[in-house]
Parts: C-alpha cells; structure tokens; sequence
C-alpha cells in the first residue's frame, strides 16, 4: 500500500554528481515528500524552554569557579608579589598589540624596574581575594594587565612609559598598600621627588609645634609682670 | 569556438600576496645565497637579493661556517632593510654543547647530557640578543632548559662523568646510525615502489 502510493513520489532521478554541486534550495516539492515518507521514526522530543536569565546563571556560576591549575596559579603569583616585596601596582587597560612588539615593551618596562603582567581578570581577582586590593575588582573589566614595580618612585616612570605605550592605559594605581587614583598619581609624578613631599609634611608638623611651645611661653614670660602690676596697683590703693 | 578562444586567453587569477614588514629567517653563516629558500622570501619583497648576500657574508665573517643565524630583516618601503643578525639558534647551541647531531626522534628518548653550567654559559651567549635584553638570566636559562626537553637532552645539576658520557655516547651513536639506516632503507623502499 505505502509502496504504491509512494511511487509517484520516488520518481526521482538519481545523478551521481559531485558532492560540492550546490543543491536546490528549497529542495524540489517532490524531494521534500520523499524525504518526509522516508523519515525514520523517532520517539518524539521535548522541547525544554529554559528562562535566558537561568541559562545566564548557570554560566556565570560556572565561570566562577576555579579549576586547581586556575588556584594554582593565582597562588604562585600571589607568593611572587609577597616575595618581590612590590610597593606599587598599576591596573591598566590592555588592548591587543603584536606579539613582538608586546615582548620589546615588556624588556623595555623591565630595564626601568617595571614588571609587565597579565594573567586574565578571572586569576588576578584570585589573587586580590581576601587582601585590600580586592576593591580593585570594579576596573578588571576586559582585557586587564599590571604593571609592578618596587620602588614608591616608579609612579613617575611608570606613567611616562604608559604615555609613549598605545595599548596600554592605566586605570587605577596602588602604593603601599593605598588606592591612588589616576588624578592623584599624576599630581604625585609632577613632584620631582616624593621626598619633597616628606620634607613639607614634616616642616607642617614642625611648625605647629613651635606654634604651641611660642604660645605657651607667651604665657609664662606674661605672668611675672603681670603679677607685678597687680601688686603695685594693690600698694598704690593702700597708700 | 570563440568561447574556448576566450578561456584560453583568460589569464589566471593572481592573487597578490602582501608580506609584511618583517622577514624571520635562518641563514647559514657565510653561506647566504640566491637559491631557495632565501632567495625567493627575498625577491618576493623586492630586496636585491645579490647585494643581500654579499652584505650577510661580510657581516658573518666572523663565525664559522654553516652555523645557523636568525635573522631578523625588516623591509622599508623603499626597498632598503634593517639587517638584525642574532645569535646562532639555541637547538644548534645546545647540540654542540652535548656532542649530538640528532634531536629525540620518540618520546621520552635521552639523545644527549648537559649541566647547568653548560646552559649558564650558553644563556650568556644569547643575552646578547636584541631580543633578550634586559630578561633576566634566569629566565633565559628556564627557557633553555625547555628546548632542552623538545630536544631530548637531559639537564643535571652535578658535573658530567667523562667516562660515562663517553660510554653513553658510544651508545647514543649506534643507536642514531641504526635510525639513519632505518631511514635511508624506507627511503629507498618509497623510491622503488611502482604502485
């Protein structure tokens, strides 16, 4: 019965022709029904509609966890930057560059005492992760990279070097242990020295303790003649 | 008929290969010449490639001869170039220094000994690359030990026994002649096949 009613329908010439001759599309009317009575018989399937925003967790959840090469890693940088002993990190926008050029500047910024990495956000939050530089999280976004050097000085240099360097813009910088921001860091690389800034600070402090013992005094060196311009109005009224 | 005429005079299609600036290559000391490889890399970026050589000759007169050199030949657009002659390859370094010929042909196959005082040496001998300066010794030295192991050569910290590397050498040579043989016959055996 299918056979017969099938026939007309599997009149169709078989050419053996290449495989890269561009098939009709849509396919013939005639080839379609072939198909379609030709098609096996699947059990049927269900279609799972899963919310965009549970696909999107799932991902995002998935993203967040570390893989044991991922944690190793981030703690062999992490004991680097302890034992280097860096006192200044720069968080900088990386955009892509050749890779020839990227290993002449990263010999370049090592011959001024900077320390060229990049190891991808996901890492280097694991490596801030339970230290005061976790808040420097908000500007891993992209492609990131840091900039370390070990001297509190390099905030200079390190901004002269990002300045000639086109790929690479510093986002945000940390000294000591303090956020300083791009505004401030570049108010601090106008200074000719960070020690002028010590030498100011302690002559501010220097004055304001002069200014107590000057006060202080002023008081002492007063009380004598003031005591003696009360006794002698006293005796002027007894006389 | 006017039609086949017209196919025939079709010319085909030239697709313009547009090479950059920069030129990677490995040119054997003193031994530059026109014939390929060399030759056409350089004709294809309009360098004189007669001048070329002469120039690399000269510059290389100074190291022995046959020891390959990178070399970096940056091509302006004025068809001058920015020659950069480097050191001789670290695999050909290293080969000398362990007395080898033949890198490891299986996995996990020892051709050849080296010290660490072998690679401080030859780390100092590639810090002199433009391409190496200002990295650190050490990291050079990392980098070594790494094509020391697509090599095959096996790095040990204490000093070589000369009486074992010679016994192992000895060894390591049979076994290389026997490969080569190996080789040659399959060679031979392709050369002869009809079908």
């Amino acid at each position: 019965m299918l056979n017969q009613s099938l026939r007309p329908l599997v009149n169709v010439q078989v050419r053996s022709v290449s495989s890269k001759y561009p098939r009709p599309t849509p396919r013939h009317f005639k080839r379609r029904l072939f198909e379609a009575a030709l098609k096996p018989e699947l059990p049927p399937t269900v279609n799972m509609c899963i919310p965009p925003g549970l696909i999107k967790r799932e991902h995002t959840g998935k993203s967040k966890e570390y893989s044991d090469v991922e944690l190793a890693l981030s703690n062999l940088v992490r004991d680097w930057m302890v034992r280097e002993e860096f006192r200044v990190m720069a968080v900088c926008q990386f955009l892509p560059v050749p890779g020839r050029t990227l290993w002449f500047a990263k010999n370049q910024l090592r011959s001024k005492n900077i320390e060229f990495r990049s190891y991808g956000n996901k890492i280097l939050k694991k490596i801030f992760d339970k230290t005061p530089m976790s808040s420097l999280n908000t500007v891993l976004v992209g492609n990131n990279a840091i900039l370390l050097a070990k001297d509190i000085s390099a905030i200079k240099s390190i901004l002269q070097e990002t300045d000639k360097l086109n790929w690479i813009e510093p986002l945000v910088m940390m000294a000591d242990g303090r956020i300083v921001d791009m505004v401030d860091a570049r108010e601090l690389a106008k200074l000719s020295s960070l020690e002028d800034l010590r030498a100011h600070t302690v002559q501010l402090l220097g004055q304001q303790v002069a200014q107590v013992t000057i006060s202080l005094d002023t008081v002492t060196r007063h009380l004598p003649s003031l005591l003696d311009s009360h006794i002698s109005t006293n005796q002027e009224a007894k006389k | 008929m006017a039609s086949k005429g017209a196919a025939r005079v079709r010319k085909k299609e030239i697709v313009k290969v547009v090479h950059g600036a920069l030129l990677r290559t490995n040119i054997k000391a003193q031994m530059a010449s026109a014939a390929p490889p060399l030759g056409p890399q350089l004709g294809q970026r309009g360098l004189n490639v007669a001048n070329f050589c002469k120039e690399f000759n000269k510059e290389t007169g100074h190291f022995k001869q046959g020891v390959p050199l990178p070399t970096r030949i940056t091509v302006k657009p004025d068809r001058t170039y920015d020659l950069e002659i480097c050191t001789p390859t670290t695999t050909w370094l290293l080969k000398q220094a362990a007395g080898i010929g033949r890198g490891k042909a299986s996995k996990d196959e020892i051709v050849g000994k080296l010290t660490v005082k072998h690679l401080y040496e030859i780390a100092k001998i590639k810090s002199r690359d433009k391409a190496l300066q200002h990295v650190p010794l050490e990291q050079i030295c990392r980098m070594l030990i790494k094509t020391c192991r697509t090599l095959g050569i096996d790095v040990q910290y204490h000093d070589l026994d000369p009486v074992e590397l010679k016994e192992f050498l000895v060894a390591r040579k049979e076994k290389v002649d026997a490969q080569l043989k190996d080789l040659a016959d399959k060679k031979a055996a392709k050369m002869l096949r009809t079908t």
